[in-house]
């Protein structure tokens, strides 16, 4: 195997691309095609370097591999360290793919799309970051980084129409990085150095000292999951973006929170932070019911998947607090999953939007006519609430009867909420295959049978990931 | 007493190119505004060069010594003078307006400033300080002012002036009791005797002086009206390159001949500091100027770097220096990004103006983008760097009251700086921007390269300015 930095490549390959499409032409005769091919090309390429990284790993959940190390400063002393397990490589391949659904959904949509690609790939650079970080200044700086193009990408193309809102969520995880940072330079001071993240239970500070920090972090966490009482900031910015890949990019956000308390949270932790445990699943499962409950009762698509996404992101937040980490890479198969998924429903439901604004049509049986899409569409549907057509069948099994085990009560509660949102899709999908009668002339038109392609493909990877995603690992 | 002559030749070659300019207003018939241009950029690069070579040279010790850290402060200075000095000419050839007081104001004024932090008698310094000061009410005049100026610069020279009359009051005192004005004098004079009120009185009215100069609030409210109203030129100019003068300056007498008064003058030094923060963060939500937005976060830059001097260590000077100086990059950076947001050739400064600037200069904005979000202190950018030092300060002193009253602030002022991003990108573009001259770019791309290099290697940046400052603090 020859010895290539990978973790490097995740990072830089996608600044490569933006380099590409910044030199690349971008005018009324190629309606933004070179920036898109740019773009295609330059995830396709990361995710051949993920697979082929695949090889150099081993299946298990935190063994970090792969790492990479750089002396950024010399006094005070910050080394940034990388490294990967397959847990985070998973993750990664399932940000790309659903990036890659994400610009095939935007590629007819060529106004500004140089721009749209360069904030698209600088996200994917930091996520890449992000997911590979091992110690604390490293994470902490992909951590806040990400806010940046995420910010971009919903002003410039979210189209959304309440702009305070924006602004509101922007400060709201300011906040939420900035308490971070704080808890972050103090426990970096306290170690006299770098710090890795598996290191973080292991410092012993004072009891009042630990509950600030703890909290601080906790809350900064929290502030990237649209959970109570500040779900309604997010929900507004996430439900209300109309482009599939900007909402696919600011919906990934809360999976840098889930990822974080997965990593950073000690399995065995002080016994002082132990009521924030408890805290947080109170308000998890208040807030799951709560958003799975407005997303029935909501007629807006967009938000039924918003409260969709939500509910199964809390519920796998929730997976990862079990006391074990035997579940964890089990959360990395669902979400992995999860994520194919909820992308490629919304650049369907993009395009159905699309095609009902522009002749005027009812949401009402528009799948009839377009079989392609509706195929697609219920293969998405269904294996989104967990039928066995994809990884999350088997793996939330694993994790609904480890939270069973371990709190009763918080599995009911969740189960409940996960029945909510299931209901809220097929309502929505039965309503949208009802027969209804529409003009000759004013026919919705079907997807492409090359976006059908394209789609079916993803749905392949879903089917080929059905008991374990990384199957090819195991030989 | 032996003079040593070289020690001088940077002020030398100032002189001469001030002398050189006069006489080519006299003789020369066809002097453009490059013509001022040429020869000041040549005696900047001259004493820049000469202050590299004599860095440790003096002219005549206890009066006039240069040292390893003066001659860094005075370097910066240079540099970013020679960066205003260049944007300004693009300025003056497309209104046609004659450079030649601009330029011979600013070699004046550098001349004084870089002087004064030379000077080891604490009349030679303040002399000159004030100087510096009362020159910017020239500039400020400078041609090209609309009606908003006169009233601004007169409100600026009468309190400059009351400032130096006081100063020269507090100076003749301490130097009628210390017996002497060399700043070893002084500092001798207040370990051995008793001081009294008067005296530490003076001695606060010196560093407050400082302080007024560097428009720390409550001393503020001449800044966002003098850099709001000036024209480009002047405002880039008094934006940056003074602030590495005071600062300096303050430094110097804080932990020389005032160690005693400043020690005394801590708590009222962090109060400042933390007013400053407030007021620079929330006073640029309340303006729609980009101008002044940017004069309010110099006061929140400024409050950040006393309260970390408001405990004068060798780390917190440290600290504080380079946070100052990735701030002013970047400051400087959205004022050379100024010069290209001009509509029929009248420079623009109110957001309602700057309204779609990315769909029209996709540059520009991008650029104003990195900027503003590196002085927010957003990593993997040059500001993140300064926080980073900062903080790690903070916590080390563990003042977690300080760290909490910095993030709070940057959150106050990241929401105005969102308005801009929002105005730039979000909003639709209502007027047409003109072509902006290449050299703004230029001078753009080597903003955003020296950034680049100081992020990927903070030690081309950390290590030398380590180095030099570390002899300031005994």
């Amino acid at each position: 195997m020859p010895n290539i930095p990978f973790i490097l490549v995740f990072i830089l390959l996608p600044l490569c691309g933006i380099f590409f499409a910044l030199c690349s032409q971008d005018n009324e005769k190629t309606k933004g095609r070179n920036v898109l091919s740019v773009a295609f090309l330059t995830v396709l390429v990361n995710i051949a370097f993920i697979i082929f990284a695949f090889l150099s790993v081993s299946s298990e959940y935190g063994k970090m591999q792969l790492q990479e190390s750089y002396l950024w400063l010399k006094n005070p002393k910050i080394v940034l360290s990388f490294g990967v397990d397959s847990f985070s490589l998973l993750l990664m391949l399932g940000i790309h793919l659903a990036l890659l659904i994400g610009i095939w959904g935007v590629r007819k949509d060529y106004l500004f799309q140089k721009s749209r690609m360069i904030f698209t790939l600088l996200f994917l650079s930091l996520v890449n970051g992000f997911l590979s970080a091992l110690d604390i200044i490293s994470f902490f700086i992909f951590f806040e980084a990400m806010l940046i193009p995420l910010f971009m990408l919903i002003g410039m193309f979210g189209e959304i129409k309440r702009q305070a809102g924006l602004f509101r969520f922007m400060i709201y995880n300011l906040c939420g990085v900035l308490l971070l940072f704080s808890a972050v330079m103090i426990l970096y001071n306290h170690n006299h150095g770098a710090l890795m993240l598996n290191q973080i239970s292991d410092i012993k500070m004072g009891q009042v000292k630990e509950i600030v920090i703890w909290s601080a972090i906790f809350l900064a966490f929290l502030s990237r999951i649209p959970i109570w009482p500040f779900h309604s900031w997010v929900s507004v910015v996430s439900s209300g973006i109309k482009n599939p890949l900007v909402f696919i990019v600011a919906n990934l956000m809360p999976l840098s929170g889930i990822y974080s308390f997965i990593r950073f949270w000690p399995q065995s932790m002080p016994n002082t932070i132990i009521f924030v445990v408890t805290a947080l699943e109170i308000i998890s499962v208040i807030s799951m019911l709560f958003i799975a409950l407005i997303g029935l009762i909501n007629k807006d698509i967009q938000y039924k998947i918003f409260s969709f996404m939500t509910v199964y992101y809390i519920f796998f937040l929730l997976g990862s607090f079990l006391p074990t980490d035997q579940v964890l890479l089990n959360v990395g198969f669902s979400l992995f999953a999860f994520m194919i998924i909820f992308s490629t429903l919304e650049v369907l439901v993009s395009f159905q939007e699309e095609e009902r604004t522009e002749k005027n049509l009812s949401a009402e049986g528009i799948l009839c006519k377009m079989p392609r899409a509706s195929a697609i569409f219920t293969f998405m549907v269904f294996a989104g609430l967990g039928l066995p057509l994809s990884a999350m069948f088997v793996n939330n099994f694993v994790l609904v009867s480890g939270l069973l085990v371990y709190n009763f009560n918080t599995a009911m509660v969740a189960l409940a909420a996960l029945i909510f949102v299931a209901s809220a899709m097929v309502q929505e999908l039965f309503m949208r295959r009802t027969k209804v009668e529409f003009s000759i002339d004013n026919e919705p038109t079907d997807i492409s049978k090359l976006d059908a392609c394209f789609m079916w493909l993803i749905a392949a990877v879903l089917l080929m990931s059905l008991s374990d995603p990384l199957w090819f690992m195991r030989g | 007493m032996s003079l040593n002559w070289f020690a001088l030749f940077p002020e030398f070659f100032l002189v001469l190119t001030l002398v050189g300019s006069v006489f080519v207003r006299l003789f020369r018939e066809k002097a453009t505004p490059k013509t001022f241009y040429t020869l000041s950029k040549f005696g900047v690069a001259a004493a820049f060069i000469a202050t590299l070579i004599f860095y440790n040279q003096s002219f005549w010790n206890d009066v006039y010594e240069n040292s390893l850290h003066s001659s860094l402060f005075k370097i910066f200075i240079y540099l970013f003078a020679a960066v205003t000095m260049f944007l300004s000419a693009k300025y003056f050839l497309s209104k046609d307006y004659s450079s030649f007081r601009f330029y011979s104001f600013i070699l004046l004024s550098l001349l004084c400033l870089t002087s004064a932090l030379s000077a080891v008698d604490i009349r030679l310094t303040v002399v000159l300080l004030e100087l510096g000061f009362l020159l910017n009410f020239y500039l400020i005049r400078s041609p090209g002012n609309d009606d908003e100026t006169y009233p601004v610069s007169f409100n600026f020279f009468l309190y400059a002036f009351l400032w130096t009359i006081f100063m020269a009051f507090a100076v003749c005192y301490v130097v009628r009791i210390v017996g002497g004005g060399s700043f070893e004098d002084i500092a001798m004079y207040c370990k051995v005797h008793q001081i009294t009120w008067q005296l530490y009185a003076c001695g606060a009215i010196v560093l407050l002086g400082c302080l007024y100069k560097l428009g720390v609030a409550p001393f503020h409210f001449w800044t966002a009206d003098v850099l709001g109203a000036a024209i480009l030129p002047v405002g880039s100019y008094l934006m940056i390159v003074p602030v590495f003068a005071y600062y300096a300056a303050f430094v110097q007498l804080s932990v020389g001949p005032l160690a005693v008064h400043f020690d005394l003058l801590k708590p009222a030094f962090y109060a400042f500091s933390l007013i400053s923060i407030f007021i620079g963060a929330i006073g640029a939500n309340g303006e729609i100027n980009l101008r002044r937005i940017m004069a309010y976060s110099r006061i929140f830059v400024l409050g950040i770097v006393l309260l970390l001097l408001s405990s004068i260590t060798q780390i917190s000077i440290f600290s504080s220096f380079i946070y100052l100086l990735v701030s002013m990059l970047a400051l400087g950076g959205v004022f050379a990004a100024c010069y290209a947001l001009k509509n029929k050739g009248d420079y623009l400064r109110r957001l309602n103006e700057l309204s779609g600037l990315a769909e029209s200069k996709p540059f520009i904005a991008a650029a104003m983008l990195i900027f503003m979000v590196s002085l927010l202190g957003f990593p993997p950018l040059l500001g993140f760097l300064g926080m980073v030092f900062i903080v790690d300060n903070l916590v080390a002193y563990q003042d977690y009251v300080s760290i909490f009253a910095i993030m709070l602030g940057i959150v106050i002022l990241a929401a105005a700086y969102l308005r801009v991003i929002k105005t730039f990108y979000f909003d639709v573009k209502r007027s047409n921007f003109d072509r902006a001259d290449r050299g703004i770019y230029f001078m753009l791309l080597l903003i955003l390269a020296v950034i680049l290099v100081f992020v990927l290697s903070p030690k081309y940046l950390v290590n030398d300015v380590e180095m030099a400052l570390r002899g300031l603090v005994s």
